[in-house]
């Protein structure tokens, strides 16, 4: 699996820079010089990420929106891992360790859905 | 400003991380909780992402060196991702009173846990569960030939894998100090491939609750935007530091300030 091993170390490599750029040109766009930017987290309150995305880009806070592509790549980038190691299994007739890999991956699915049911 | 600071000790918490072999999970939740009084629960979210972040910049480098073990990580991968949505659950039942308490005594534990003494233990009958999936490899210390290993106490593993999860989703911390100890406590891994497969793994158990807070609406840009930039480029520096500087002297330092922590921590859960 040595040749696939280095695609996954590439495709992580990768998938950083691209998640870093555009966390880096969000940051640029939207930082505040002046003023505690933290302020408002100081007590929690939740809204849901369906809302702060219809109210950033109402307001036309593009540099708040493409720091959220960023973190939204940078949290998919275990998913798709797992997704490959699946494949990469399945095409060496490791069927075992590619089912585990899918269980695993249910699992973060499954995650993401108790975001969604938060709503 | 602030913005600038916290970038700043995220660098620090990056560049110790990769060092000593932590996710930055455990500076970069008391630096917001106790230095920009960032709600816990923010800061568990944003720690949640230095360890995505620290886990896919460290784990591509290892995977080169041929130290992870892939087979082993996405087997116990089982256990840390169904722990983190156990972790997740009770995340959103307990007082924040608790998270901080929880928090400052997993410090103390951390500290001990860095002073303890490692050592490979070799082992010549392999668990039958890691003969089944073919567990067993090889790795290179230095020698001109690679050296083989093989993978005991399969089971227990993925249990201790279990708990790992849990702290990971409640504290927004990587769990490495447990997984590390029970892969080479309990599992015999040589201490180099433990660590490599560990920081693999950190990264899937952080996305399993990571994707819900994200989606929850927890994880905001202001804060963890700069954890984010400020851990790669830590991480990236350490990983070059690595060979230059005399670890052993760092890790007295951090225990102590690992201590310190740890008693703010505990005294705040009790304030609350």
């Amino acid at each position: 699996m040595n040749g696939r091993e280095i695609f996954i170390a590439r495709f992580l490599k990768w998938g950083v820079l691209i998640s870093g750029f555009l966390m880096f040109v969000g940051l640029l766009k939207s930082i505040k010089i002046s003023g505690n930017p933290f302020f408002n987290f100081q007590t929690y309150d939740q809204i849901p990420l369906s809302e702060l995305i219809t109210y950033y880009t109402k307001i036309q806070d593009w540099g708040t929106l493409c720091s959220y592509v960023g973190l939204g790549l940078l949290i998919l980038l275990p998913f798709i891992r797992v997704c490959i190691t699946i494949f990469i299994f399945f095409k060496n007739k490791e069927y075992a360790l590619s089912g585990i890999a899918f269980t695993v991956f249910m699992g973060l699915i499954f995650g993401l859905y108790l975001g969604f049911k938060s709503y | 400003m602030y913005s600038f600071i916290l970038f700043f000790i995220s660098i620090f918490a990056g560049l110790l991380g990769s060092l000593l072999g932590l996710g930055g999970g455990i500076i970069i939740v008391p630096a917001l909780t106790l230095l920009f009084k960032v709600d816990i629960r923010y800061a568990v979210a944003a720690s949640l992402i230095s360890i995505i972040a620290t886990s896919s910049t460290g784990a591509g480098n290892f995977i080169k060196e041929k130290l992870t073990n892939i087979r082993v990580a996405v087997l116990l991968e089982l256990g840390t991702v169904a722990g983190a949505l156990t972790g997740y659950f009770i995340s959103s039942e307990i007082n924040a009173k608790w998270l901080y308490l929880i928090f400052g005594f997993f410090l103390i534990f951390s500290a001990l846990m860095m002073i303890r003494r490692r050592g490979d233990q070799i082992l010549s009958h392999p668990h039958p569960w890691s003969l089944k999936l073919g567990l067993s490899g090889t790795y290179s210390d230095g020698k001109e030939e690679p050296t083989p290993y093989h993978v005991a106490n399969v089971p227990f593993g993925l249990f201790s894998m279990y708990f790992a999860g849990i702290l990971s989703a409640l504290l927004g911390i990587g769990s490495g100090i447990f997984k590390v100890m029970a892969m080479d406590s309990a599992m015999k891994l040589p201490i180099k491939v433990s660590t490599a497969t560990s920081n693999f793994m950190i990264g899937v158990t952080a996305a399993a609750s990571a994707g819900a807070y994200f989606l929850k609406g927890d994880m905001r840009p202001e804060i963890t935007s700069p954890v984010a930039l400020g851990i790669f480029l830590g991480s990236w520096v350490g990983g070059r530091m690595m060979t230059k500087i005399q670890i052993s002297h760092l890790r007295k330092l951090f225990v102590v300030i690992l201590l310190v922590v740890s008693f703010q921590m505990i005294l705040k859960g009790i304030k609350l």
